[in-house]
């Protein structure tokens, strides 16, 4: 009884461990700051919006923002007129929304079928992973454009395609990390005294790879909110007045020459909050592992 | 071997069965080439023309016969056997493949090697930097800011277009720049790994000139799971590709498919991702057997 204890003791210890060790790592505190501040966008209710993102004036289109000393709109106006601090905080929520829910899709998805494929094995197993090896053969952005080209752009058909891109390498993660768990002590014990397999699974596998899982998730959301923004800049995005921060980089892509700024704005907005969400997501991966930082597919 | 061949057989029929019902995704093609408001007997005739009115089943077969004999279907905008249409821009797509692949390569490598070999130093860091940089920017953004500056404010380069080698310029970097951030992490990871060996330890106490542990030990050992990376970057490359060559006009399979899509020509989008899928697959088979020959340590089972 005591040895268990001491176990516990451990354990907790390290999680601590782990979360001190992501706290005092510069790059994930500005990494979590910036994601955070990024994240809280969305929550920004419209009244409080400097404009209407999607009214139209074409007396005030094409105006530079504070650089040119233009504090009226303070990031400038685009091809329409339309303000694009509203459009870049409007377009925040679409962009977040779309990138975590397909995110979370792809994990749930990932997950189960990881789980389900590492712990039961047999047929099962060969199953997912002929699965997971067909799905990580195609490249994901010719697929998804392929997809969306023939069902339509639309919010749903997007988390849709971008949960498609990414339920794969969380499944071969999951997979391996089971297989590695399963083949624990502590796992054939469980066994041996009659507990159902799933209880073993959500009170003894999950939280063994919770950690990794975090942060490929992590670098999951980062990759969907920079493939859908390609697809947003393709034209296969979410159609007016709905807006992305991808959608709005394309609809400035042909004005760069005389209004820069309706391309570059949007553009610095996606590239901070994959560059943060990276940061978080290395942070995490220091922490589990300290000696080395990600190797991952892109 | 014969096990791993099996795999990418069956893999290789996953994914004709994806591209087969892709095409069915659309609901009826029927009505996408003749017009909404085609009559029902002209739907029936072209259904019954191209197979469509037969079983999901006996459609199937005679999709994968049809590939296997190297037929991919017509494409419905231009009336021409697709795998010609998409033969015609496989040079465009290699040569922009080839050079970003040698730039991502040329820089990627010998930064990770540095980095490993100076870990925890302001290079390692400075490398790091690099890395999530390259990374996060979306690499059309990337490039929008390079025609921005050379091709607009500057006019040193054309900002789009295939001929000289001055064209090639922009897109090698955009392209080269999205593979980059994996070949030095890779790169990296591999010598990290190396360097904590016994061998490397007893190479250095034996007296082994430190450049010759470097290039003769660690790097020799490091070569294979960098080209291994190199190899499986192909997927990726195909995405970067496809968004590069749409910015900067470049006549590839990349801006072919964009152009199937925006121009409703859905058996070309279905045919580019079907080639470009078995491109990965058989790539990816070869690497795996060129392992098992190089390195007789990595044989499976």
């Amino acid at each position: 009884m005591k040895s268990l204890l001491d176990e516990n003791v451990r354990i907790s210890s390290l999680k601590k461990k782990m979360l001190h060790a992501y706290w005092r790592n510069s790059g994930s505190q500005v990494g979590s700051i910036i994601s955070i501040i990024l994240l809280f966008l969305i929550v920004i209710p419209s009244h409080w919006l400097p404009y209407d993102p999607t009214i139209v004036d074409l007396h005030v289109a094409k105006e530079p923002g504070f650089w040119a000393g233009n504090f009226t709109y303070v990031l400038g106006t685009d091809f329409l007129g339309r303000d694009l601090l509203s459009r870049a905080i409007f377009g925040a929520r679409l962009t977040i929304l779309i990138g975590f829910s397909a995110t979370a899709i792809a994990t749930i998805l990932g997950i189960f079928l990881g789980m389900l494929a590492g712990f039961i094995g047999k047929w099962i197993d060969a199953i997912v992973s002929w699965l997971i090896d067909i799905q990580l053969s195609f490249p994901v952005i010719a697929l998804a454009i392929a997809i969306i080209a023939m069902v339509g752009g639309s919010v749903i058909s997007l988390i849709f395609v971008l949960a498609i891109m990414s339920w794969a390498g969380i499944a071969r993660l999951v997979r391996g990390q089971t297989i590695a768990a399963k083949n624990e002590i502590y796992v054939d014990a469980a066994l041996a005294i009659g507990i159902p397999r799933i209880r073993i699974i959500i009170r003894h596998i999950l939280p063994n790879i919770m950690s990794p899982l975090l942060a490929i998730v992590t670098y999951e959301m980062a990759r969907l909110v920079l493939a859908e923004s390609a697809l947003s800049f393709l034209g296969l995005g979410v159609s007016a007045p709905k807006v992305t921060w991808g959608g709005m980089i394309g609809d400035g892509r042909g004005f760069i020459y005389d209004a820069w700024w309706t391309a570059v704005v949007p553009g610095i907005l996606i590239a901070l909050l994959v560059i943060a969400l990276n940061f978080v997501g290395d942070g995490i991966r220091d922490a589990i592992d300290p000696t080395s930082w990600r190797v991952s597919k892109k | 071997m014969i096990r791993r061949c099996l795999r990418f057989i069956m893999v290789w029929v996953g994914i004709t069965l994806i591209t087969f019902f892709l095409l069915r995704l659309t609901g009826s093609p029927a009505r996408i080439v003749l017009g909404e408001f085609a009559s029902d007997a002209a739907v029936l005739e072209f259904n019954q023309k191209y197979g469509l009115d037969q079983p999901l089943f006996t459609q199937y077969l005679s999709y994968i016969s049809n590939v296997m004999r190297g037929d991919l279907g017509t494409s419905w905008r231009f009336g021409e056997p697709i795998l010609k249409i998409i033969a015609a821009r496989i040079p465009a797509t290699l040569e922009m493949a080839f050079s970003s692949l040698a730039f991502s390569a040329l820089l990627g490598i010998p930064l990770g090697v540095l980095a490993a070999l100076k870990r925890e130093t302001p290079l390692d860091y400075l490398s790091r930097g690099i890395v999530l940089i390259a990374q996060g920017i979306p690499n059309f953004f990337l490039a929008i800011l390079l025609i921005l500056l050379f091709g607009v404010a500057l006019r040193w380069l054309p900002t789009g277009g295939r001929g000289e080698i001055k064209h090639l310029i922009l897109p090698t970097i955009v392209l080269g720049l999205y593979l980059m951030p994996l070949t030095l992490r890779t790169t990296r990871g591999a010598v990290l790994d190396i360097i904590e060996q016994n061998y490397i330890r007893t190479a250095r106490g034996k007296g082994v000139p430190e450049n010759s542990v470097i290039w003769r030990h660690i790097f020799r050992n490091a070569i294979i799971p960098i080209v291994t990376i190199l190899g499986l970057q192909i997927a990726s490359l195909f995405n970067g590709a496809i968004i590069t060559e749409t910015i900067f006009s470049w006549p590839g399979i990349g801006r072919l498919i964009v152009a199937g899509v925006t121009g409703r020509d859905f058996p070309v989008v279905q045919g580019v991702v079907l080639i470009l899928a078995t491109v990965v697959v058989v790539i990816n088979l070869a690497i795996d057997i060129l392992y098992t020959v190089i390195d007789p340590r990595i044989r499976l089972e």
